[in-house]
């Protein structure tokens, strides 16, 4: 990483030391640490002594000064349906469930989410038939 | 008593914080469904400094009561029925993943379960369940490992 610095220019670093990030918000190096130390900057530590912060952290922590947030609005997505989920994986979810509970079905991450679809409609569905 | 819309605001609150510390980006509309008592949200941090690409799924669904399983992964009197936080860098092989899921149909002790990068779906540990925040840590760290192994290739 030291030499990396001596090739490409401190803006396009991914990562930046300490002091390199004291230089860029204008404040000491204790500074940085104390936002470390209050969660307000991620940093990773890379060596003993070497600590790291991730420029697009440091990005994020500069807008958040601004007062520019990049949190999103929470807006309800239409209602899953079983005719949705046969519609993308042809199978419902009940059939879904068990075909995963037994390995049928390959441990993949999207598989995974399918399952915890699955999983939330057959409860609406039961929650349905008690109501 | 169970209060599932007051915990999934939350849930997603802290999400979206959390993933504003790092620098992420999160793609509307977060499914946020308080009927199938889910929440779903994707976020990307794209390549800006030569870093590797991120794209976090993340997918929690919770229910009213106490862990039936007895793991305590439980807030607002309802518990963590299933979870996938699934983190791509770099690619989008399986190999390039890192997830992190709680599976309540796995045998008692791979129910919290990760699947780490670097290796093929079928492979489960066993893992303690972190806090969000600590898993987001734990993914910069694999960032970073990525990262530094790419600058050696180059070098």
């Amino acid at each position: 990483m030291d030499s990396d610095a001596k090739l490409v220019p401190m803006t396009q670093q991914p990562y930046l030391k300490v002091t390199e990030v004291a230089a860029e918000l204008e404040i000491s190096p204790d500074g940085v640490y104390k936002l470390i130390k209050r969660g307000k900057l991620p940093a990773l530590r890379v060596s003993e002594r070497g600590i790291r912060v991730p420029r697009v952290a440091l990005d994020a922590y500069r807008r958040r000064l601004r007062g520019v947030h990049q949190l999103p609005i929470v807006s309800p997505a239409r209602p899953d349906s079983h005719a949705r989920f046969v519609a993308e994986t042809g199978l419902h979810p009940l059939e879904w469930t068990q075909r995963w509970k037994t390995s049928k079905l390959e441990d993949t991450a999207e598989n995974m989410r399918f399952t915890l679809r699955a999983l939330a409609l057959l409860l609406d569905e039961r929650s349905d038939a008690a109501a | 008593m169970a209060n599932i819309s007051v915990l999934l605001t939350n849930r997603v609150v802290r999400w979206c914080r959390a993933l504003d510390l790092y620098g992420y980006i999160v793609e509307m509309p977060i499914r946020f469904n308080t009927q199938s008592q889910g929440l779903a949200l994707r976020a990307r941090r794209p390549t800006l400094y030569g870093d590797p690409t991120v794209l976090l799924d993340i997918v929690e669904l919770w229910h009213a009561g106490n862990d039936p399983d007895g793991l305590g992964l439980e807030s607002e009197s309802c518990h963590l029925q299933g979870a996938s936080w699934n983190a791509q860098v770099g690619g989008d092989r399986p190999e390039d993943s890192e997830r992190l899921d709680i599976d309540r149909s796995k045998a008692d002790q791979v129910i919290v379960h990760r699947h780490p990068y670097g290796r093929p779906n079928a492979v489960r540990r066993p893992s303690a369940f972190p806090s969000l925040e600590r898993w987001l840590q734990s993914v910069e760290e694999l960032v970073f490992e990525r990262h530094s192994i790419l600058q050696d290739e180059k070098d």
